[in-house]
């Protein structure tokens, strides 16, 4: 026998509350963990889509709060275009537009001379060529979701569009996204010769050397601020306000589970009182007996974990069918998120017991033993 | 000559309760040597208990001192040293861990000794073989005889091979015959392996098996002698200390004032 068996044989002894508690600290884990996941899909998911759409660096405005709010003359194409080190540059314009009235889908326009055109990977029908007027390509999940096929026709602010292709893109934010040719946009958007952002391809082989080269040279042309794909939503002041509130609920959360446990052990610490008083009698340190209710406390925050886990994996499904966001991005608890929520909530549960456990200490053995 | 050093001396100690409403103990001393065995006697109320408890640390005197092998002990974290070494304790109500089987309840005593789990588990099985209990080992303290769980109680305090062994009211809880089997236990442990053995008891005929008989009425000590029963010479010679002890209320040289 050793601490650890006591502690679980101590828990297993009332098996009803060690459940109730293990179950509030498992929807806690659950609570913090879909909550950092979807702050986290955000970011993940418009970098994943532009990795998967092949650009190095985005270029947005330097004083945009997020990259929605940001505005770039389309002529900047040509100064950036002529940097060294760069191989293609592609102007977008991209928001969240009315489709067929009622649904709100991201809508990314390109020039009919982008590199993305060429390199879409197309499910069905065709990319668009600079004479088309009007066409639109889907991503094959809006194509589900607005029940459209090639051929047939969206409506976009209140224009008809006809759907010419259907794209295969892998990453959930192309596969809900809703393509067209720039100059449409800025029409019927209002957004004559503005852009959102450049997507830049660099040369072959480009060396980190390269990439900061082209980066200085970005920030010489003005108000302008490149990223990497993978950083684009670093500053994006949106997303770290959603990620501050989603880390601040998610402690509160695995608080909240830690305060059950200290309820719950200090219960536990009164009922057993005697058996403190046992313990202290036969020779146990007051160390040893805080360790083995700590012990207690840390065990329950292992069993919350070993249910809150596969609970935020069944709420991250849920939030794929919320209409408003489960298009657009996918939720999941990744290695990175669950090990520190892991930590941090076995080390609140920790905590939790140490009143009690500190109480139970502080009693001299003749008090404990007189208990009834 | 050499000069006998009690194992434990209480020395002058008071206890009160209530804020002094009640007085449990009004100036005990006593000393306890190596090899004794020692009973307890007095009514209810009469401070037999306080003063074990105080013997074990698990009571702290409102005044006086405990002593132990000439050094007083002056807080919880060495009485807690004490019990986990030196002392062992049996109470009336054996106190043992109801989540735990009778092996486990013994494992407990040795964990945090430096001992390997298997060297506890082979340790706690050979104590409850030794009391009788070799074929309970995983029996929960709920499916086990009074008397089995006062042995498996014993067993438990002589996890630390303790220098004294300090029981409070043993029997109390068992009938006749169970009792008889305890006390002879506790008195064969007591001579087998040299533990010096304080027995609080109201128990005249269980008593009448110690060498030595202390009365305590009203928080004071009223007899300290040895028993008719008590072989006139042992092996230790703890009679004769006995009778020392009583004729000076067992104060070692170390405690006397300095002149």
């Amino acid at each position: 026998m050793n601490l650890v068996t006591l502690a679980l044989r101590n828990l297993q002894r009332r098996a009803a509350r060690t459940a109730i508690v293990s179950i509030s600290v498992g929807l806690a884990v659950a609570s913090a963990l879909s909550l950092i996941a979807l702050s986290n899909s955000v970011e993940r998911g418009s970098g994943e889509g532009m990795d998967e759409r092949g650009g190095d660096l985005v270029v947005i405005s330097r004083n945009a709060s997020d990259i929605f709010s940001s505005f770039i003359a389309e002529d900047k194409q040509k100064q950036l275009a002529a940097i060294p080190g760069v191989a293609e540059v592609s102007g977008e314009l991209a928001m969240f537009a009315p489709v067929d009235k009622d649904q709100q889908k991201l809508v990314t326009a390109l020039s009919s001379e982008s590199y993305f055109w060429r390199r879409m990977p197309m499910a069905k029908g065709r990319a668009p060529t600079p004479a088309d007027r009007r066409v639109v390509v889907l991503g094959v999940d809006s194509s589900e979701a607005l029940h459209k096929n090639v051929g047939d026709t969206i409506n976009v602010y209140d224009e008809n569009f006809t759907v010419i292709g259907v794209t295969k893109y892998q990453s959930a934010i192309n596969r809900s996204m809703v393509y067209m040719l720039l100059p449409d946009l800025q029409e019927i958007a209002f957004r004559q010769k503005q852009v959102t952002m450049f997507q830049v391809k660099l040369q072959p082989n480009f060396t980190p050397a390269t990439v900061a080269a082209v980066r200085a040279e970005i920030a010489k042309l003005g108000s302008l601020t490149a990223s990497p794909t993978d950083q684009l939503l670093q500053h994006d002041r949106n997303l770290l306000v959603m990620k501050a509130i989603s880390q601040s609920v998610s402690m509160i959360a695995l608080s909240m589970g830690g305060l059950s446990v200290l309820n719950a052990l200090l219960m536990a610490v009164q009922e057993r009182t005697r058996e403190i008083g046992i313990m202290m009698a036969i020779g146990w340190s007051k160390a040893r007996t805080m360790a083995s209710i700590v012990l207690e406390g840390m065990l329950i925050g292992v069993a919350g974990c070993a249910a809150g886990i596969p609970l935020s994996y069944f709420i991250c499904r849920l939030f794929e069918h919320m209409p408003t966001i489960g298009g657009i991005l996918s939720f999941e608890p990744t290695i990175d998120m669950i090990l520190p929520t892991l930590l941090v909530s076995v080390v609140l549960c920790g905590l939790g017991a140490l009143y009690p456990a500190s109480r139970a200490a502080r009693m001299s053995p003749s008090d404990a033993l007189r208990r009834p | 000559m050499t000069r006998k050093v009690p194992l434990i001396y209480v020395d002058n100690v008071t206890r009160s309760y209530d804020g002094g409403g009640v007085m449990a103990l009004r100036g005990v001393s006593l000393g306890i040597f190596p090899g004794d065995c020692v009973a307890i006697l007095g009514k209810s109320g009469s401070g037999k208990s306080s003063l074990i408890q105080i013997m074990g640390g698990c009571d702290t005197p409102t005044s006086g001192q405990v002593v132990w092998r000439e050094e007083p002990v002056r807080d919880q974290g060495e009485w807690q040293k004490l019990r986990a070494s030196e002392i062992g304790i049996i109470f009336q109500e054996f106190l043992l861990l109801p989540a735990l089987t009778a092996l486990e309840n013994v494992e407990m005593a040795l964990m945090g000794k430096g001992a390997s789990a298997k060297e506890r588990n082979a340790h706690a099985t050979q104590l409850l073989e030794m009391v009788g209990l070799g074929s309970r080992l995983r029996h929960l303290p709920s499916a086990l005889s009074g008397g089995e769980r006062q042995r498996v109680a014993i067993a438990r305090s002589l996890a630390n091979k303790p220098a004294l062994l300090l029981a409070d009211e043993p029997t109390g809880n068992l009938d006749s015959a169970n009792a008889e089997a305890i006390v002879d236990l506790l008195l064969d442990l007591q001579r087998t392996q040299g533990t010096a053995l304080v027995m609080v008891t109201h128990d005249e005929g269980l008593a009448a098996r110690c060498r030595r008989r202390v009365r305590i009425k009203d928080g004071l000590i009223v007899d300290d002698s040895l028993t008719q029963q008590a072989p006139a010479a042992s092996t230790d010679g703890a009679p004769a200390r006995a009778e020392a002890a009583l004729a000076t209320a067992a104060a070692p040289d170390a405690l006397q004032p300095q002149a």
